[in-house]
């Protein structure tokens, strides 16, 4: 595996990026999500550091992330920030259905910081397909901190899957106009959520979520 | 040997390609962490020099982690040569790799949370020899020194640029660590670590003071860095504390707190830090924005973290100064306000590199230009958002920073603009309702409304929102161009596009924001102007044309900005707003063949179909309605699916706003429907033919539910009541056909496949049912089920929707028989179901004995959990009608106890939390509802069920599931649920949970003690407390003189869990929260509340704070490290749950 700055076998520039978060925000899922496409629906937690390599090409070639996703879940478990050394980059993930996964965000970046100086870190803010939400846009601020950047992901409708991915390859290579030429080849959404519509026309958002279609309106079983 | 073999693994973890070796490694290194040896071999690697920096680091972390976590293992005599030995490995390396270098100062820090104060002394008076900072102060202190001046002392023999590393490095860990979950201490030994840290403030101070007059750049940074550590301690809390302890320590008493701080060395050097580049700049700017949230006043608690600063959470004003915090403020403020013209500069250079106009989607972010701007822009937001309190008040002094944030929205860079749009929503929400009630509407609306009684508050308002009202039209100004499409926007990548259309977005709403002061009639006429512009260089030409050189972007960017500040239009009739949809439906002039305008044109229309129905209301505007219904008509024609779908949405919107109105256009509106109908999903028969005559490919099936939903909302408010019957058969006739076809081309049940050949003596497995892949094999047969769908669920009358759901049903049975096999399309059918039967209500009783009869087989066949969904949406209309109990129980009990069967281990939950999730939300509805189904129809088969299911999904990790499993027990413990019963309800509840109850209590408290996350703990806590309750009810009841039932389970759960975990002192206290809270009893007002799902709060009954902060406490004690918490849960779970809620660990340590 290479070390940092080095490249894979193939000579395809490749960079550690460490992946942390609270349990239970999609970690892992967002990274699966990528090589088998699966929307793992159950909840089994990492245990310790599970490495997986992901590819993304770009207008300018190849690059590669071994991403090392990290157990966010076990307190006691795993080696925790044993992992992060040598990371060149990192995505911390919250869950914005879940306030105590955004309050622990800034213990998760200084465990990254104490480490690994100056790395570019996206903040994500997960499940933003979930209607439950209780962490809304305008409450989160963190990222107005130097070398960090916020996108709202979903895992389970790929809103915005690319986009942290993007961001950092264009902080390490240094090129602001780097960009992956080939959508990166993604399963159809688990949902149609009303942020996918919006890519269709932004219109239409506010009515989808006044009306919402026969879809699942499953909290009207709170009342 | 040992340091050999840890080398070799760590190789591997970090080096090795083959994910097997990794993970091995990877437990090997954990296992080996947690061993004695572990202490020595890091100690031996940290003071081997020909060790790598890797080794070094995870030796480190090692040490780090172990002082952590296994410190309650150490006896107590090694402490100080713990100590002493983490003293010399850290000045060792004091210039080593700065990684290493904080791991060891985190594990000192570690030490000092644990070790008390009276271990920190120093030698007496006199015997100290003197050196660095702070030497002469060591005199007064007896022998307790606190943690700050110890190291001090330590550090103070040494040459300074051995010592300032180190010690920089601790005064910045020490205060982050007081709240590390990672430090197994016990609760109140860390708010005691809290208490002593802070007493420490004025030492520390007094040593970072002393440093700055150290030489370079780096220990400059490093100062500022440890300063704002220490601030944060106080978590946002105000200043006093803090203030007070600096004051005790540089002041003799008398002068102010605050005051001291504003003239704090430490202060001025962060100040002066803003005029630093590089990573002084940005220490000094993350250190001031914590010296300005020490200034404001959160009320009681630290402040919502979640709650972005400023807002002060609850409904109330801003969040007000700190008292006499006011000197401080006007310390920083002026120096953040002299960043402004650094600022202009920094925005102009980057204008001149974007050439304007040149746009890209998120380019250029990084040189540290761009994070210098970043830095200021950060601190001009935090002077608004903080301040909010005092620039409300519009006085001259607030301009500066109100100006500072115009610059922080002109800036190129979307993502530095955007950063002051929370201001601006703030502003705008504490203008327009801060002031006594008032509520509704926003000020601009009616002229009038604020002017009544003629209070002072009123005239107060009205005098801030005139000053403001500059600030927020050069607001509008500067954003609205934002939203204009770029040049080369066609050429984008999906991604760009999506940056932008979500960065318009954004921008809309602060439009909206600013629409709510300056009132819509001024803000539409800003938003106007360019669109105006247009037209007078269009030469305002006969309509129709506008030609190629039209500049349908701005156009259209003016419209969107229109669009965005819908909600502010309150004035019936208002005429220029009428003037300017008149103009819309005339075509405007603006060309009809760019769709992208004429998409917004269309949502433009949708957004203001609320305000036209106002309109008509009042008598104005009559025939706008019609000529805007065909413009939407019109568009839906253009070839662009972008269009069609802004079209459709429009359509939709002006039916369902103004359906009451559309008795003109049912024709149209039939015809349109008729011909959509062979469109979208069931297009492809007709497809050929159509392209084969050229005719347009026609709209998307998305599209065509919005016009079935639009026509259905018109026809059933606009149909005179008489023909709604007719109307309503008229609309679904043409669905339900093509939905029969659809299943007659599915043609008949294949036969079963010949069942395998299988051994003697063993049973041939059933055939499976029927209509596996149906969905991927037909993709046109769910899309027409949910046509079904849209009918039912935007037919106004209920007794319509009854009959079209009569009518329905064979075809729907028929689909359910025919695809059994089908997961897929069983979902759509259910799903249109319950639309029918929530839109039918009452109506849907017809069909009751019908459906009683088929769900359960239904169910039995295909084991989908919305069938429970159904049941529970009969549950909630018939429930409440005793007559229909004796065909509502039979179906609870059958459906319950098929779908509980399977579910008896924590791996078959886990393995189906949908199940467990929709079975529970039914016991919900069950009990919310017709709790005597559950508790007194004489059948106790569905409430065995749940209990026993609840009996392992009470510790299962799945978040809703176990919620609603958790949700369930309290309601079903909450003595309302039994107020709704009838008398023998409570020997059957009785009956059959208390015999459950001392298991219950036990589990809970383990998902207290650490079986499930630390988010769930008062959720869990309402769920205990209600068995608590009902115990003690219980007990009362039936006049046993164990009043206590409920707190003697308690008392037993808790006397197995072992010392280790928590003592009996811990205990008691526990025990001793639990009384009070029965004391206190329910709180009423949360009573109602349904779901136990979610992190936040929001378990029903006993929603007390101080039980809740128990149970917090008690989840701490326990999970504070793994030997805690793992005995806390092997004590309290049985063991085959046990075993299963650890499998993580186990499948670490074992296989």
């Amino acid at each position: 595996m290479a070390l940092p700055g080095q490249t894979t076998p193939e000579g395809v520039p490749a960079f550690k990026l460490v992946l942390v978060g609270d349990g239970g925000t999609g970690k892992t899922t967002f990274v699966k999500r990528h090589i088998t496409g699966e929307f793992e629906k159950k909840y089994e937690p990492t245990i310790g550091v599970e490495v997986r390599p992901l590819d993304f090409t770009t207008n300018r070639g190849k690059i590669r992330f071994y991403c090392w996703d990290t157990a966010g879940q076990e307190k006691f478990g795993g080696l925790r920030d044993g992992y992060y050394i040598h990371g060149q980059c990192a995505i911390i993930m919250f869950d914005v259905t879940s306030r105590l996964t955004y309050k622990n965000v800034p213990t998760w970046h200084r465990d990254l910081c104490r480490v690994c100086e100056n790395i570019p870190i996206v903040l994500c803010g997960n499940k933003v397909d979930v209607k439950n939400r209780q962490v809304k846009p305008k409450q989160v601020t963190f990222h107005r901190k130097k070398n960090l950047q916020y996108y709202e992901i979903s895992a389970k409708s790929n809103y915005n899957y690319e986009k942290p991915f993007l961001y950092l390859a264009r902080k390490l290579t240094g090129d602001p106009h780097l960009s992956f030429v080939e959508e990166v080849a993604l399963p159809p959404p688990e949902v149609q959520i009303d942020l996918a519509e919006q890519q269709r026309n932004e219109a239409e958002l506010e009515q989808a979520a006044q009306q919402p279609l026969p879809a699942d309106d499953d909290d009207e079983l709170l009342d | 040997m040992a340091q050999t073999q840890l080398l070799a693994a760590l190789q591997a973890l970090y080096h090795h390609d083959d994910p097997k070796v990794k993970d091995e490694a990877d437990r090997w290194l954990e296992q080996w962490q947690q061993s004695v040896e572990a202490w020595s071999v890091a100690d031996a690697v940290l003071h081997d020099p020909t060790t790598s920096m890797e080794a070094q680091y995870f030796c480190a972390q090692t040490l780090r982690t172990k002082v952590q976590r296994d410190f309650e293992e150490l006896p107590p005599e090694a402490v100080d040569s713990l100590r002493e030995s983490l003293l010399q490995l850290l000045i060792r390396f004091s210039k080593g790799a700065p990684p290493v270098r904080t791991q060891l100062c985190l594990g000192l820090a570690a030490l000092a949370v644990h070790v008390p104060v009276d271990r920190w002394t120093l030698p007496a008076p006199g015997s100290s020899g003197g050196g660095g900072g702070g030497g002469s102060e060591q005199q007064q202190q007896q022998q307790q020194a606190g943690v700050v001046r110890w190291f001090a002392a330590k550090f103070g023999a040494l040459p300074p640029d051995t010592a300032l590393p180190c010690m920089l490095e601790l005064l910045t860990v020490l205060p982050q660590e007081v709240h590390s979950y990672k430090i197994a201490v016990r609760p109140e030994r860390r708010r005691s670590f809290a208490a002593e840290l802070m007493a420490n403030t004025g030492a520390a101070f007094d040593i970072l003071s002393s440093c700055l007059s150290q030489p370079g750049e780096r220990t400059r940074t490093q100062v500022l860095e440890a300063f704002g550590s220490w601030l944060k301690l106080n978590e946002g809390r105000p200043l006093p504390s803090i203030a007070a302890a600096v004051a005790a320590g540089a002041v003799a008493a008398g002068e102010d707190a605050a005051a001291t701080l504003a003239r704090h060395p430490l202060v001025a050097a962060a100040l002066e830090g803003l005029q630093n580049t590089g990573e002084t700049f940005h220490a000094a700017v993350d250190a001031i924005c914590e010296v300005i949230w020490t200034t404001v006043d959160f009320g009681q608690g630290a402040p919502d973290p979640t709650a972005s600063p400023g807002g002060g959470g609850g409904g109330g004003g801003p969040a007000p100064l700190a008292s006499a915090a006011l000197p401080l403020v006007q310390a920083i403020v002026p120096a953040i306000m002299g960043l402004r013209s650094r600022f202009a500069v920094a925005a102009r250079r980057r204008e001149a590199e974007m050439g304007r106009g040149s746009a890209g989607a998120g380019e250029g972010e990084f040189d540290d230009d761009e994070d210098s701007a970043k830095g200021m822009a950060r601190l001009f937001c935090e002077v608004g958002e903080a301040y909010l309190s005092l620039i409300i008040t519009a006085v001259a002094e607030v301009r500066a920073p109100v100006e500072a944030l115009l610059e922080v929205a002109a800036y190129p860079d979307f993502g530095i603009c955007s950063m002051s749009f929370n201001f601006w929503h703030r502003l705008s929400r504490f203008l327009t309702s801060g002031f006594s009630g008032g509520g509704g509407g926003g000020p601009g609306s009616g002229s009038g409304a604020t002017a009544t009684g003629g209070s002072d508050d009123a005239a107060e308002a009205e005098r801030r929102r005139q000053f403001f009202l500059p600030a927020f039209e050069r607001l509008v100004a500067l954003i609205r161009g934002r939203v204009r499409e770029p040049e080369g926007y066609n050429s984008w990548s999906k991604d760009e596009k999506h940056e932008f259309r979500t960065a318009r977005d954004e921008v809309g709403d602060t439009l909206d924001d600013s629409s709510a002061v300056l009132g819509f009639g001024r803000c539409l006429s800003l938003l106007v102007e360019p669109l105006a512009a247009l037209g007078r260089a269009d030469g305002g030409g006969g309509g129709g044309g506008g030609g190629s050189s039209y500049d349908w972007r701005t156009a259209e960017a003016a419209l969107f900005c229109i669009k965005s500040i819908h909600r502010h239009a309150a004035t019936p009739g208002d005429p220029a707003l009428q003037q300017l949809l008149e103009a819309l439906a005339g075509g405007g002039g603006l060309p009809r063949e760019v769709a992208q305008l004429q998409a917004t044109v269309c949502s433009t229309v949708g957004r203001y179909a609320r305000w036209l129905e106002r309109s008509m209301q009042a008598g104005y505007c009559q025939p706008l309605l019609q000529r805007l219904l065909g413009l939407a008509v019109a568009n839906l024609e253009l070839p662009s699916s972008y269009c069609q779908a802004a079209a459709a949405a429009a359509v939709r919107n002006l039916c369902a706003e103004c359906g009451a109105f559309m008795a003109p256009c049912l024709q149209d509106l039939l015809g349109l429907y008729s011909k959509v109908l062979t469109m979208g999903a069931a297009r492809s028969a007709a497809a050929a033919a159509a392209a084969a005559n050229g005719s347009s490919s026609g709209i998307s099936e998305e599209d065509v539910e919005s016009v079935i939903c639009a026509v259905c909302q018109a026809v059933s408010q606009a149909a005179p009541p008489d023909q709604r019957q007719q109307a309503g058969a008229a609309l679904l006739t043409p669905v339900l056909n093509q939905l029969r076809d659809a299943l007659m081309a599915l043609g008949p049940v294949p036969p079963p496949p010949p069942p395998p050949l299988m051994a003697p003596g063993v049973a041939a497995p059933p055939p499976p049912p029927p209509g596996a892949g149906v969905a991927a094999a037909h993709p046109a047969l769910n899309p027409l089920i949910d046509r079904l769908a849209v009918v039912f669920g935007h037919t106004a009358s209920a007794d319509v929707v009854g009959q079209m759901l009569m009518a329905s049903w064979p075809v729907l049975d028929g689909i359910m028989a025919r695809c059994s096999g089908c997961g897929k399309t069983t979902e759509h059918v259910l799903r249109t179901l319950r639309y029918g039967i929530k839109h039918a209500g009452r109506a849907a009783a017809q069909l009751l004995p019908t459906l009683l009869e088929v769900l359960p087989a239904r169910f039995g066949a295909t084991r989908h959990s919305a069938f429970l969904f159904i049941v529970s949406e009969l549950i909630k209309f018939f429930g409440d009608e005793p007559q229909h109990d004796s065909s509502l129980s039979p179906i609870l009990t059958g459906l319950v106890t098929e779908a509980g069967r399977p579910l008896t281990t924590l791996a078959t939950l886990n393995s189906s939390p949908d199940m467990v999730d929709d079975l529970f939300l039914l016991g919900l509805r069950a009990l919310g509802y017709a709790p005597r189904l559950l508790l007194a129809s004489g059948d106790t088969r569905a409430l065995t069920t749940l209990l026993d299911v609840a009996m392992v999904g009470c510790v299962m990790q799945h978040r809703e599931a176990n919620g609603s499993v958790l949700g369930f027990i309290a309601r079903l413990t909450s003595s309302n649920t039994l107020g709704r019963c009838p008398p023998q309800a409570s020997d059957v509840l009785r009956a059959h949970l208390l015999p459950r109850a001392p298991i219950f209590v036990r589990l809970l408290l383990s998902g207290i003690a650490g079986t499930l996350p630390l988010g769930r703990v008062s959720v869990v806590g309402s769920a205990l407390m209600g068995l608590v309750a009902f115990g003690s009810s219980a007990a009362a009841s039936a006049g046993g003189g164990a009043a206590a039932t409920g707190l003697g389970w308690l008392t037993a759960a808790l006397q197995v869990v072992p010392d280790v975990a928590a003592t009996a002192v811990d205990k008691q206290a526990f025990l001793g929260a639990a009384a009070a809270a029965l004391r206190a009893g329910p709180s009423a007002a949360t009573d109602g509340d349904m779901m136990g799902s979610g992190d936040g709060g929001g378990g029903s009954g006993y929603y007390d704070r101080s039980w809740e902060a128990a149970c917090q406490e008690f989840a701490d004690l326990c999970r504070r490290n793994k030997r805690a918490r793992q005995a806390a849960q092997a004590s309290l779970l049985p063991q085959e749950l046990a075993a299963a809620v650890d499998d993580g660990e186990r499948r670490r340590g074992g296989a």
